[in-house]
């Protein structure tokens, strides 16, 4: 059977095979689950996106009523719908988690940068796409948080403007947009990211995954030629990732029978309104997972330099790999500035995350500019403080 | 010095404090109530249109068809909403306070204030059966309705009549607003017990797993 297949689809083949006897360091921790759990979390996007295409009408009069009227009448509705809309805000959580390992072990540091490029790239197309999704129920926030973000590239000079009538596909935010996110959403995005995901992976079993101790397995190499300190990832990670998928489920699932509109995490109370171009909302805000970069674009008292901010504090991740002079990788090897820096940076990405969700009062502003502060200096301070670090040395084997 | 910043963030504007309705344990016959209930008060003029083939809503004589179709510049350009969903937007405090926050003010046309939405275009609807409440004290910052809000003039109904009548309103509201509700809870104990004894089993597969790797890095560390 497997020759039958090797000689018929050699690509396939080796792909499968690839894929079992892939080397993964032995002492992977619980901040390893999250790389398949964001994938499990696509597998849900997509499928459940297939069944409210099935009954969504993307049109400014229907949008809302098809949702509600699939919710209240089709077998399951329910389902679906909070499947697709609490996965959204589980997929943040997971892909935050996951880059939060990345910067705990330096798995973006060489040879990964391909890896971690990637993988910023897929976050970009992820809010894309989480946004475009945002917009299509038509609610109050929907069309207000549409308008905000599109004036957003406004402030790119010379293309800002023919872009923004490019996305827009009129002058103001209509139902014509709501046609073309439509789009964007359930097509051009969800493409652009499978890509990425196959890319994504590709790169990883090339370079191999890294590991707690931040150490490489390849230079400790078996007379066959395997890690010493490798395993097969079947069975020994499927059997972990199956685990981790069902403690992942549970809590899911709960939310999604229990609070499926999340504490007004996962669906604002604000966007249960039907839009009104007549009426702005007292409070604009986005989505939680959002909610940093506005809050630092909230910060900057000019409107375009915020909005320069806001995709420089994106853009930050993507030199990670180059701002990071220190000899190791892991956190655990790392010195005590580097502990330090990282926990503030935690701090002032979770307060950025709180602020930008409320009013702009005066101490939520005054607050955000201390918490933006303290996030772009972990960028720009890490080559410094990542060069004269007092390091330990790493053990040259894993430590399980 | 954080925690303090992000303290400070959460002092907002001045309100009352709104009252929590006090549903009861038997869901399902309250919800019955309030559907009749919204027929008798709020059908006149509010449509129930996501409720359109609910069978709950049908019996209580609520008909998408027999809604009042209002002209958009009805009401100042404000014609009464539809409620299908008020509970999720407004929240159900809210919708519950507002309910029960109209007091007398001679000043308003109609001659009724609301505490929780000053200004409001709709008349009081209750009246005849609350009786007339009279506000307090113009200082409502932080307070209870009780403090502030004071029945001046018997109605048809008791007080606790008036609290059930509304209370059944505000539950059926909710119902609409997401009537998967009973079905989420009656399948959540299957699926979460289901989860809950796969991930023990994995949990067991995980540890038979790995008890070989860990014996054999133990054998070559000594």
């Amino acid at each position: 059977m497997s020759d039958w297949l090797r000689l018929r689809v050699p690509f396939m083949y080796d792909l499968l095979d690839h894929l079992k006897h892939y080397q993964a360091p032995k002492n992977l921790n619980f901040w390893y689950f999250f790389g398949a759990l964001s994938l499990l979390v696509l597998g849900n996007q997509l499928l459940t996106g297939i069944w409210l295409l099935m009954y969504y009408t993307p049109t400014a009069a229907d949008a809302m009523a098809s949702i509600e009227f699939m919710m209240r009448e089709v077998n399951f509705g329910w389902l679906f719908r909070y499947l697709h809309a609490a996965g959204a805000s589980f997929f943040f959580v997971v892909v935050y988690l996951h880059m939060y390992r990345a910067l705990l072990y330096g798995s973006y540091k060489a040879p990964r940068e391909i890896l971690w490029l990637s993988g910023c790239v897929m976050l970009l197309l992820l809010m894309a796409e989480a946004y475009t999704g945002y917009v299509l129920p038509w609610g109050q926030m929907s069309y207000w948080a549409a308008r905000v973000i599109t004036s957003l590239f406004k402030t790119i000079p010379v293309i800002g403007e023919p872009l923004v009538l490019l996305i827009q596909g009129d002058y103001e935010v209509s139902e014509v947009t709501l046609h073309r996110f439509f789009s964007f959403h359930v097509v051009l995005f969800p493409l652009i990211i499978l890509g990425f995901v196959f890319f994504h992976t590709l790169c990883l079993h090339a370079v191999g995954s890294n590991n707690p101790d931040g150490i490489e397995i390849k230079d400790n190499l078996d007379a066959q030629g395997k890690p010493k300190d490798g395993v097969s990832f079947h069975p020994f990670y499927t059997v972990k990732d199956v685990m981790g998928v069902g403690i992942f489920l549970f809590i899911f699932l709960s939310v999604v029978f229990l609070a499926p509109r999340g504490w007004g995490l996962v669906l604002e109370p604000e966007n249960f309104e039907i839009a009104n171009p007549m009426v702005t909302p007292l409070h604009i805000k986005p989505s939680w997972y959002l909610a940093p970069y506005y809050a630092i674009l909230r910060a900057v008292p000019d409107k375009s330099l915020g909005a320069i901010a806001m995709f420089a504090s994106l853009l930050m991740f993507f030199l990670l790999p180059w701002l990071d002079r220190s000899p190791v990788r892991s956190m655990r090897y790392k010195g005590p500035l580097s502990r330090i820096t990282l926990g503030l940076f935690t701090v002032s990405f979770l307060g950025l995350l709180i602020v930008g969700c409320l009013p702009a009062t005066y101490w939520a502003t005054f607050s955000a500019r201390i918490f933006a502060i303290l996030y772009f200096s972990f960028f720009f301070l890490m080559p410094i403080y990542s060069y004269y670090d007092w390091h330990k040395v790493p053990p040259s084997r894993l430590t399980i | 010095m954080i925690l303090l910043l992000l303290i400070g963030c959460f002092f907002s504007v001045a309100q009352p404090i709104l009252d929590a309705p006090d549903f009861s344990y038997q869901k399902e016959a309250q919800i019955k109530a309030g559907a009749k209930a919204f027929a008798q008060s709020c059908f006149s003029c509010h449509s129930m249109n996501y409720m359109r083939t609910d069978a709950l809503t049908l019996a209580a004589g609520i008909k998408s068809e027999n809604a009042m179709a209002w002209p958009k510049d009805s009401w100042m350009g404000h014609p009464p909403p539809d409620l299908s969903l008020v509970t999720a937007y407004r929240g159900v405090d809210y919708v519950y306070s507002y309910l029960r926050g109209y007091y007398l003010d001679a000043e308003v046309e109609g001659g009724y204030e609301n505490i929780v939405m000053p200004g409001t275009q709709m008349p009081n609807p209750f009246s005849l059966m609350q009786g007339d409440q009279v506000l307090l004290t113009q200082d409502i910052a932080h307070k209870r309705l009780f403090e502030v809000l004071d029945l001046k003039t018997k109605g048809t109904m008791t007080p606790q009549e008036f609290e059930d009548y509304v209370t059944s309103i505000v539950a059926y509201l909710v119902y609409a607003s997401d009537p998967s509700e009973a079905d989420r809870y009656a399948y959540a104990p299957w699926v979460l017990g289901f989860l809950a004894i796969f991930v023990l089993i994995m949990i067991r597969l995980d540890l038979v797993y790995w008890a070989e790797i860990h014996e054999q890095h133990d054998h070559e560390k000594n």
